[in-house]
């Protein structure tokens, strides 16, 4: 996380929309950036599981602006753990909060319970060394990162390889420290980037989708991706050759370019 | 095609509503307790179900209008109005004890709040006709209002035939004529009954139906649709092609069962 001196990254399209039959404010996924720092993040709330959205948020943000020596060194030390349970201590300290100033018996049983958030995450940094320019990343669940090559000629999907790898199970990281979690993100370390270069970073909807135009070799719709927008996503939703799944969808679309 | 506006959700809310039996009839012995207590339990559970289902943070979505009306000595409309509404405004909460798994294979108690909406009761006869005329007058005041989406569903829960039924018959299928350009209204019929024998479950015809009664509760049953079969199947049903919403002598676990995946079904 040095300053760059070949390369900046520009961000040709952050999008953010909810199921159909949902306003933006019910939307459980969440995306944040910093520029400065060249770190880009998504993640998806696990619908149905207690404050998902405000636990998307924390992850989010505190991946791209967290200013603490366990987040700069997230990649060295891969010490996810740590990284983790400072987002799992903010989100207990706000349900907390809210817990004891409501009387509503649907929040208090969930919090008596002790049920919690799940997100899934998808993460990445920038960095350059010896003039050339490197990423880093932490996946973990259905959330994508796709590297397109200026030219479209080679795409690189991480980690889900092919649209029928998606299942309605995929790992997440956990609000509280349950012991019993059996998932863990995957690291990916010192991965190479060239000027030009395209990069998403999506929830699982849209990744799903761009791994099937992949598939379906639809190079056109492929080249427009950084238009897409709420009218495009409504379009395909209820396209019968190319759908989109029916769920919140977050991405961001990255250029790197010539500083 | 009908059905289509699924999952409903809150720029396109559904209505379900329950209608439940408060006859006299309804404090024969009913599984551990009382029909009365047990369909009072029933309704009070699935409501509930249906708020964590439009929670999200601390708000509850308005995905679903609901209504709940009761009929023995009089018809009353026991809660109408959107989820959000009707989260906020049980008649008590219980503060309760309940054990839970502690993980290490013993068990804990651990507190929990009771929401009660729905008190048990049962005087009277059965004007299951009345009922469905009042239900009417709510199906048909929300369709107007929401003319695209997804259908109401009316579930109707009792324990014996009614009061008129050529009056019954009439109303049920005014009922079920009710649509949005979506499709018709869903009328689900739960017989209940401690018999333990001759449970009818979700039929897609009436060849096995002996019982007059029984064929009567067929005939104003709706065909489920896809989204409501798959939600059967997932709370253990085991429906037909072409299934009607349709029990009868069914046990408390299966009323349970059909109110679940009835209300919530559309959900997800």
């Amino acid at each position: 996380m040095t300053e760059t001196t070949i390369f900046k990254v520009n961000i040709l399209h952050s999008f953010i929309y909810p199921k159909m039959g949902e306003e933006l404010s019910d939307c459980q996924d969440a995306q944040d950036v910093n520029c400065a720092l060249n770190r880009f993040s998504v993640a998806d709330g696990v619908s149905r599981s207690f404050y998902p959205a405000i636990f998307s948020k924390i992850l989010t943000d505190y991946f791209c602006n967290g200013d603490t020596p366990t987040n700069k060194d997230l990649f060295k030390h891969k010490n996810w753990h740590e990284w983790l349970k400072i987002s799992q201590n903010k989100w207990q300290e706000l349900i907390s909060q809210k817990v004891n100033n409501t009387s509503k018996y649907y929040i208090k049983n969930r919090y008596y319970n002790k049920e919690h958030a799940g997100a899934t995450f998808a993460g990445i940094e920038f960095f350059e060394k010896d003039q050339c320019i490197y990423w880093n990343a932490m996946i973990i669940g259905d959330s994508c990162i796709i590297h397109f090559d200026k030219f479209h000629h080679k795409t690189n999907k991480y980690l889900i390889q092919n649209t029928s790898d998606f299942n309605f199970t995929p790992g997440y990281f956990p609000s509280l420290d349950v012991k019993e979690n059996p998932f863990q993100p995957e690291f990916l370390l010192d991965m190479t980037a060239s000027i030009d270069d395209i990069f998403i970073i999506a929830t699982d909807a849209i990744s799903k989708w761009i791994l099937l135009l992949i598939e379906q070799s639809q190079t056109q719709i492929l080249a427009n991706i950084h238009n897409l927008s709420s009218e495009i996503v409504d379009k395909f939703r209820i396209d019968t050759l190319s759908p989109i799944e029916n769920d919140d969808v977050s991405m961001l679309v990255l250029k790197i370019e010539q500083s | 095609m009908a059905y289509q506006k699924v999952p409903i959700g809150t720029s396109n809310p559904g209505l379900t509503m329950i209608l439940v039996d408060q006859s006299y009839s309804m404090r024969d012995v009913y599984g551990e307790g009382q029909k009365k207590d047990v369909a009072a339990m029933a309704v009070n559970r699935v409501i509930y179900e249906i708020v964590l289902a439009c929670q999200s943070g601390e708000k509850i979505k308005d995905r679903v209008y609901m209504a709940v009306i009761g009929y023995g000595d009089n018809i009353d409309v026991l809660i109408e109005g959107k989820i959000s509404e009707i989260a906020e405004n049980p008649k008590e909460t219980l503060e309760i004890m309940k054990k839970e798994p502690d993980g290490a294979g013993g068990l804990v108690e651990v507190k929990a709040l009771m929401p009660v909406w729905i008190k048990s009761k049962a005087e009277n006869g059965t004007p299951m006709g009345q009922a469905f005329d009042v239900a009417y007058r709510v199906a048909e005041e929300w369709v107007q209002k929401h003319p695209d989406n997804f259908p109401p569903i009316v579930i109707n829960i009792s324990d014996g035939e009614p009061n008129d039924p050529d009056h019954t018959r009439d109303a049920a299928m005014s009922l079920m004529n009710i649509e949005t350009n979506d499709g018709k209204l869903l009328l689900l019929n739960a017989h209940i009954s401690d018999l333990n024998a001759g449970e009818i479950l979700l039929p897609n015809n009436n060849s096995g139906l002996h019982d007059e009664y029984a064929k009567f509760l067929f005939e104003i049953s709706s065909e489920l649709p896809q989204t409501l079969i798959e939600a059967a199947k997932n709370v253990g049903f085991s429906p037909p092609d072409n299934a009607r919403g349709f029990l009868f002598n069914a046990g408390a676990e299966n009323l349970i069962k059909l109110l679940h995946f009835g209300s919530l079904g559309t959900l997800r």
